[in-house]
């Protein structure tokens, strides 16, 4: 019998690519926690995949949210229901930009975009960003994390 | 922790701050054999470590609190400190309004009885500050 699918209200397109120049492998434990068909272990994400995780983790936590850490977060997801406005889509993007600086020095953002040009999306309650960035020490690619924001009901 | 005991395995539970408490949960799971390879500086372990450290924060901050409200010694709370000196016989009172009795003369009055009805406002004045008084009955 297949999983149950939970609509999580958001979504956001990963894919395992490591680094070829870096000996180093980051691992983390995969939030969603899918089971490894091998081991039955909880899955591990690593590389630039965990980077990716993690820069979602913090595009995705409140500020205020992280114990005693209050200025943590860029807080996209309490942005979903606020005035659909170009004003809020430039401070997130300053947001995203400034809290990967500090707190995700494995990435250089390079861009931040919405992918909405004529608001078609705020009827919807949708936000669809995309944000790219450069992995440091392997700045050969440039990755793409989506994340797309929507109401779970 | 004292040199020359064996920590293996065991994990230190006397820190109560959420830093330290979080410092010793990586500690502990970092020599289990289950988590090896996992690397607890990242960002969703870092979620789950928070998690269980804040839980455990918590729990050890209501145990603290707990044991000091219990003591009238140790007590904080207003409440927590009546209730013990209500075991002990004395009931403390808190802080009462004033109340004045006055005399009322009407001068000019046209008809025989006068309602003075309820909340009817006075002011008095002793030195220099003013004090408002109500009726509390008609």
């Amino acid at each position: 019998m297949p999983a149950t699918q939970y609509d999580t209200g958001f979504t956001d397109a990963q894919s395992v690519n490591n680094i070829k120049r870096d000996n180093f492998i980051y691992r983390d434990v995969n939030l969603y926690f899918t089971r490894n068909p091998v081991t039955s272990d909880v899955s591990m994400v690593t590389d630039v995949q965990d980077i990716k995780r993690a820069v979602r983790n913090l595009v995705l936590l409140n500020p205020g949210e992280k114990p005693f850490h209050p200025e943590i977060g860029v807080g996209l997801r309490g942005a979903l229901f606020e005035n659909f406005s170009p004003p809020l889509m430039a401070l997130i993007e300053s947001r995203i930009k400034d809290q990967c600086t500090k707190y995700e020095p494995r990435v250089e953002v390079t861009g931040v975009y919405f992918n909405d040009p004529d608001y078609l999306n705020m009827d919807n309650n949708t936000l669809h960003c995309k944000i790219e960035f450069n992995v440091r020490n392997a700045s050969d690619k440039t990755e793409e994390l989506d994340i797309f924001l929507k109401r779970i009901r | 922790m004292a040199a020359g005991i064996n920590t293996k395995g065991k994990m230190s539970i006397t820190e109560l701050g959420f830093d330290d408490i979080k410092a010793n949960l990586q500690t502990y799971l970092k020599g289990q054999s289950d988590f090896t390879d996992y690397d607890f500086e990242a960002s969703g372990m870092n979620i789950l470590l928070d998690t269980l450290a804040y839980n455990t924060h918590y729990n050890a901050f209501l145990a603290n609190m707990m044991a000091n409200e219990m003591f009238l010694d140790t007590a904080q709370k207003r409440n927590s400190v009546t209730s013990h000196a209500k075991a002990l016989g004395y009931t403390p009172t808190s802080v009462k309004a004033p109340i004045a009795y006055v005399k009322v003369q009407v001068n000019d009055a046209t008809t025989p009885n006068i309602t003075m009805p309820q909340g009817f406002a006075f002011s008095t004045t002793i030195d220099g500050v003013t004090y408002q008084f109500v009726n509390i009955t008609e």
